[in-house]
């Protein structure tokens, strides 16, 4: 089974791979002519040393005997010398323009690779659903697209590449060798074997080290960033000589692990050094022995010695490659992970299309994207495809914005319910509040309506339409929404505010921002819109990301607004400008809107509210209030307070 | 931390840091006289090598059966110590760079622990970190490896060409001629790679960002259905990847091929002009096949020496960050004749009791001049009645001003005094100036003008210790470290008692959860303390701070709502906590507030309202504000937490 599954992942490398078969069968071509072309230099000079200065028969294909015996024989040459360094000059430069379009097809390919490999990645995470990312931390999806997709380039680009490199050198230079001396082609391959298997035996073994090396090297670290985010604690305790003493304990487990990694790496090149050294003096004092003995020429030997060089010195570095081949098994392993689970279906039909692709399709896609439901790897025609199709012409025209939910159930788990039996209508153009403690379904009931999650039982219609029947991204273009946490992009302001509508001009963009209370703090910064948020521009307080987010959420052109808690940090004098900014413009739009404010809650048209995912209480704010429950118990807070100051004042009053 | 931009590299090439940071290397001069030795040994073995080879060449072109024999045993002589030297090279090149890599980080980590709190409010830290990592081992690897690498080319150079000019001098010269083109094309093809693979750097990061953002956005961006947009823009920096990669790939494809044709060239020089030799003047074989090689051979010191100077030019960026922040002064520190008053006590106090610091007149008069006498002396272990000013009696503010950016002034002659034994709650907006207040009092921050006085006694002519091992602080986001329940609440006295420890626990109501922990006081609480709520952390800190037992205690008081039953015990936590010691608390809590002896409203980096709850609400001025609000939202919560 594990044997299977090992296999498998060669498999899906190769698959990988495939795809870009052209450029690289080019690329091995290339790598071969430079692998010939290498030779020869050495080749001639060698046939130089032993033709024309030692009086030797050449060493040579028929034609090139007869044509150098044509020209004049060994005299011609011996007065032309030349000839022989421009020939070396040549064939080096040939082998060096080979070699150079071998690794510019090797990185056309790899490059393309990842890529695509990117881009999928990325369009893939972007349509997983949003349970998929409740339950992933991000460094880690981050690391996974970035740091492994680079070792999985690293071993499609270069790795395989070298590795072919050598067996090609091999094959090539064996018969090259061979037509020179068989005898001692023999010699100068005695010695390869044990290289060979102590290079792949010693980078075996060495894991555990290397292994041991990184983690000393990640405890360090995060010593050191522990120490550091938490520098006011140190501070607060004056702890400056204990987490001195902590990090030398780390910093020196580190060094020390180095060190006996150092130690190994010593033992393997010096051993290995040794050993290719040796089979060089091997080649030279029996080849010596031999061109004494008359069987063998001098040039021939000096040809072989620089064989010899080629081909061993890079064998010690193979074990390493085939370490790293373990290493891209595991991250492409990684990738694949992300790339089984099953995106977001996009309409009805292909919900339960989807379900059996996913099985049709055990390894999915790395594969060449023939089949219509897998991902494609540029994306382009992701979503774009069936958003002109059936399901989104079903969805005609404008909708009205009336919302009608009955008997809603969900649950994240299938076993503890987070919405339990909700139903409710709201009118077009009306505004319904939705109040409840914590963890009471609010924010959930606005995502079903969004579709991020798949809800289990019940319906919701909207203008008459299941949800479920229509694409999601059809749906999600009805609504215009803030979110709790609403997230601005690093891009700018006027970017930012844009996204809510794409074709959206200044005035919108300044007049939604208005309306938003955000215009005046945009101004005042230097740049004004074009001021950049995040990490590489300005960071904004909590309200004034809140803000924008409503002015994004303004200039879209959705018939239904959701706003999720979004003005908690704005205070509550900016909110009442707002929500009646909110209400001259968008009067005829249906509004959801979660809230603990009263002054919010009292402009809706009606309250929902909500008690651990189940219908509490449901009316006019007049309603509510005569009515034993949390709205009401809301409400008289203004009276306990009354109270409370009273209480204070009392002793006061009694002291005077 | 806003707009931080890090300077990527600087542009010239700037020696003297190099030898600044050379001061790293000399503890390890055995080990670097050992790898002179070695780097030597392998350039000369080098040369021996060939030479050797160019004797058995000869002799086996004569016949001479001996000559071979001889040079055959030589060559195996000097392979056997070139496995030393080279065994040798690793071991010490590997025992330099790890030590120096140790040390120097080492130094950075001591030196980010004197630091102010001013240096970190401007640099993230993600950037601190890479300087103890990234840099510290590009500046090791270089004053060892990379130092001797370029040291065995120089020698190789200088070997191989006075061999060759030994030999043959005017052939030396015609091989010679490789030379300035193939230093050429190693310098400038360097240089190039060098710019290319950071222009990869620069994109690779901006992918990892956009990842990043796409991850944390992706409900947005699902409610905006843009998808197929952000994609599109992504896939903007994938194809700049595509192309810089490629441009860096070419690049490197070039280099081998060009090296390795000017190589052959100089072979082929070398083979045409001995050939002609050979034949006028009888030049041996031997002597050509050595030209030969030696012309192959040129490429790797060559090569060598561009590749160090590259990658010293690369990491000189690295050199002046790290060298710059070994030479930053913390701003805030002991003076002088602090230290050399703390000097003398340490001999006697023990480290981590408290040793009386001695705020000695440097000519300069000191306050109350009787009592300067005392400050030097020091307080003997234990004893309950110690000699110096062991308590904190009173701590003034004296017109203090403060700005954390010059021109944005947050407090401005801001006067306060406080006596021992007193709660004062601090209210107010945010961005108001508790915070800073409360800073300022730690002293991790000073004031731009004015004093903080303790005891009558300017801070600054105390040593740091001296205050911050009085004080306790909890912070408004706790913060744990890696490590067990216990070792987290020792923190606050690392010579405490497992029973010390549960005591503490027990008396801020912590021990109940700690119990019910999976291991009780040895669980684990992850990197941060993220196995545990934010409710826990904050129950665990306030342990922290009871155990270190302080004079005065600091508390910035946490908004974040957890559960009504961890709300309640925090309270009861913050009570006990408050408990007849000197406490300044940022106070969130009603009922710290109500407790408090004295209530300071600070507004605009002043004190507006002062005195107790009921003095205040009577003013009906700013407090009563703030208190209703606040009144209400704790209400709401209260009424929407399950």
């Amino acid at each position: 089974m594990t044997a299977r599954k090992k296999a498998s992942k060669y498999v899906a490398l190769w698959r990988l791979m495939t795809d870009q078969k052209w450029r690289y069968l080019a690329a091995v071509v290339a790598m071969a002519a430079a692998s010939l072309a290498m030779l020869v230099p050495p080749w001639i000079i060698g046939q130089t040393i032993d033709y024309a200065l030692k009086n030797e028969p050449l060493i040579a294909p028929a034609w090139l005997v007869g044509a150098v015996e044509s020209l004049g024989g060994r005299g011609w040459l011996g007065g032309h010398l030349w000839v022989c360094v421009i020939a070396i000059a040549g064939f080096a430069v040939l082998a060096g323009a080979a070699s150079f379009l071998k690794d510019r097809w090797a990185a056309l390919a790899c490059e393309t690779i990842a890529r695509r490999l990117r881009n999928r990645l990325y369009d893939h995470l972007q349509r997983l659903p949003c349970a998929f990312h409740d339950n992933r931390p991000t460094g880690d999806l981050v690391q996974r697209c970035t740091s492994d997709v680079e070792t999985v380039k690293g071993f499609v680009g270069g790795q395989t590449i070298e590795v072919a490199r050598m067996g090609i050198i091999l094959l090539t230079m064996l018969p090259f060798m061979m037509a020179l001396d068989g005898r001692l082609t023999l010699v100068a391959m005695s010695l390869m074997p044990i290289v060979l298997v102590a290079s792949t035996f010693f980078f075996g073994k060495i894991r555990r080290t290397f292994r041991k090396a990184d983690e000393a090297e990640g405890a360090m670290t995060a010593v050191l960033q522990e120490n550091l985010t938490g520098i006011r604690v140190v501070r607060a305790f004056a702890r400056q000589a204990y987490e001195r003493d902590k990090f030398a304990v780390k910093n020196a487990a580190q060094r020390d692990e180095y060190l006996r990694l150092r130690n190994l790496m010593a033992w393997y090149w010096s051993g290995t050094d040794l050993l290719c050294h040796l089979q060089n003096v091997l080649i030279l004092l029996v080849g010596g022995y031999w061109v004494m003995g008359g069987s063998l020429t001098v040039g021939v030997l000096f040809t072989f010695i620089a064989y010899g060089n080629m081909i061993i010195w890079p064998l010690r570095g193979l074990g390493r490659l085939l370490t790293n081949l373990g290493k891209a098994t595991v991250s492409l392993e990684r990738l694949e992970e992300i790339l089984e689970e099953q995106p977001e279906t996009t309409d009805a039909s292909e919900r339960d299309a989807g379900v059996s692709s996913a099985l049709a399709m055990p390894c999915d896609g790395l594969s060449e994207d023939t089949k219509p439901v897998s991902p494609s790897f540029n994306g382009q025609a992701y979503g774009t495809h069936n958003a002109g199709e059936t399901p989104a012409s079903r969805l005609d025209t404008r909708a009205t914005g009336a919302i009608a939910v009955r008997n809603l159930t969900f649950s994240f788990d299938g076993q503890a319910n987070v919405l339990e039996d909700v139903s409710f209508d709201v009118a077009p153009g009306q505004t319904l509040a939705i109040l409840g403690p914590s963890g009471s379904g609010k924010s959930v009931l606005l995502h079903l309506l969004l579709r991020f999650y798949d809800y289990q039982h019940g319906s919701i219609h909207v203008d008459g339409q299941e949800l479920r029947d229509l694409d999601r991204q059809a749906v999600r273009k009805q609504f215009a929404v803030v979110l709790q946490e609403p997230f601005l992009y690093s891009k700018t302001l006027r970017d930012n505010i844009r996204l809510g509508h794409n074709v959206a001009v200044q005035d919108q963009i300044e007049s939604a921002a208005h309306a938003a209370c955000v215009h005046e703090s945009i101004m005042a910064f230097d740049e004004k819109y074009d001021t950049l948020v995040g990490e590489r521009g300005v960071t904004l307080s909590g309200g004034q990301r809140q803000r924008v987010a409503l002015a994004r959420a303004m200039v879209r052109d959705g018939t239904i607004l959701l706003l999720d808690d979004c003005l908690s940090a704005v205070d509550t004098r900016t909110e009442t400008r707002i929500l009646s900014a909110l209400r001259t413009r968008h009067a005829h739009r249906t509004t959801l809107v979660t809230s603990h404010r009263l002054s919010a809650l009292r402009q809706a048209d009606r309250i929902l509210v909500l008690d651990r995912g189940k219908v509490a209480q449901q009316g006019t704010h007049d309603e509510l209030l005569t009515q034993e429950g949390l709205y009401a118990s809301l409400w008289r807070i203004q009276n306990s307070l009354e109270d409370d100051l009273q209480k204070d004042e009392k002793p006061l009053a009694t002291s005077h | 931390m806003r707009g931080f931009q890090e300077e990527e590299f600087s542009g010239d090439l700037n020696l003297r840091q190099w030898a600044k940071a050379l001061r790293y290397v000399r503890p390890y001069t055995r080990a670097l006289v050992l790898l002179g030795v070695a780097t030597a040994g392998l350039a000369a073995l080098h040369m021996v090598y060939t030479l050797l080879l160019r004797g058995l060449i000869n002799g086996a072109d004569g016949g001479d059966r001996g000559a071979v024999l001889w040079h055959g045993a030589g060559l195996i002589v000097s392979i056997c110590f070139q496995t030393v030297f080279l065994w040798q090279y690793i071991q010490q090149a590997g025992h330099i760079s790890n030590h120096v890599a140790h040390d120097i980080r080492r130094d950075v980590f001591g030196r980010l622990q004197e630091l102010e709190f001013a240096y970190y409010d401007r640099r993230p830290v993600g950037w601190l970190i890479a300087r103890a990592t990234g840099d510290c081992g590009r500046i090791s690897g270089l004053l060892s490896w990379g130092l001797m690498d370029f040291a065995w080319g120089v020698v190789l150079m200088f070997v191989m060409a006075g061999v060759m000019l030994y030999v043959q001098w005017q052939m030396a010269l015609v091989v010679f001629a490789v030379l300035p083109p193939l230093a050429v094309a190693c310098a400038i093809l360097q240089r190039r790679l060098l710019h290319s693979s950071r222009a990869m750097r620069k994109v690779n990061s901006q992918i990892t960002a956009s990842y990043n953002e796409s991850l944390q956005a992706v409900r947005t961006t699902k409610a905006l259905a843009r998808e197929a947009e952000s994609l599109g823009e992504f896939t903007k920096q994938t194809d700049e990847m595509y192309g810089s990669s490629m441009r860096n790939a070419l690049q490197s494809a070039l280099y081998m091929p060009i090296v390795t044709a000017v190589g052959a060239t100089g072979a082929g020089l070398a083979l045409w002009y001995g050939g002609l030799r050979m034949m006028d003047t009888g030049m041996t074989l031997g002597d050509l096949v050595l030209f030969i090689t030696c012309a192959g051979m040129f490429f790797d010191p060559v090569n060598e020496m561009a590749r160090v100077l590259t990658e010293v030019y690369a990491s000189q960026a690295s050199v002046e960050r790290v060298l710059t922040l070994l030479a930053t002064e913390p701003a805030i520190r002991d003076s002088e004749e602090v230290k050399q008053a703390s000097q003398r006590d340490a001999g006697v106090s023990p480290a981590l009791t408290t040793p009386c610091d001695g705020s000695l007149a440097n000519g300069q008069p000191v306050s109350p001049s009787s009592t300067v006498p005392a400050y030097g002396a020091h307080s003997a272990g234990e004893t309950p009645a110690p000699r110096c000013d062991d308590r904190i009696d009173t701590i003034e503010f004296r017109d203090v001003d403060f700005a954390y950016k010059e021109g944005q002034p947050v407090l401005t002659g801001f006067n306060l005094t406080v006596s021992a034994g007193k709660t004062i709650a601090l209210v107010g907006h945010t961005g108001g100036g508790k915070s800073t207040i409360v800073s300022l009092l730690c002293r991790f921050y000073e004031p731009t003008a004015g004093q903080v006085l303790i005891n009558g006694v300017d801070y600054r002519r105390r040593s740091l210790l001296w205050l911050q091992s009085r004080l306790g602080i909890v912070l408004q986001t706790p913060h744990l470290f890696g490590g067990s329940v216990r070792e987290n609440i020792r923190y606050g006295r690392l010579t405490a008692s497992d029973d010390e420890v549960a005591a503490a626990a027990r008396l801020v109501n912590a021990e109940e959860f700690i119990l019910r922990l999976e291991h009780g006081y040895d669980t684990e609480v992850g990197q941060g303390g993220n196995r545990l709520s934010t409710g826990q952390k904050q129950l665990i800190s306030f342990a922290r701070a009871v155990l270190a037992d302080p004079q005065i205690f600091v508390m910035d008081e946490a908004t974040s709502s957890v559960d009504t039953h961890t709300e309640r015990l925090i309270q009861r936590g913050v009570e006990q906590l408050l408990k007849g010691r000197t406490s300044f608390v940022i106070a969130h809590r009603l009922s710290t507030i109500r407790n408090a002896d004295h209530i300071l409203v600070i507004e605009h980096g002043r004190i507006t309202e002062q005195g107790t709850h009921h003095d205040l609400l009577r003013l009906q001025g700013r407090y009563h504000e703030l208190y209703t609000h606040q009144f209400v939202e704790e209400k709401k919560q209260q009424l929407l937490r399950v």
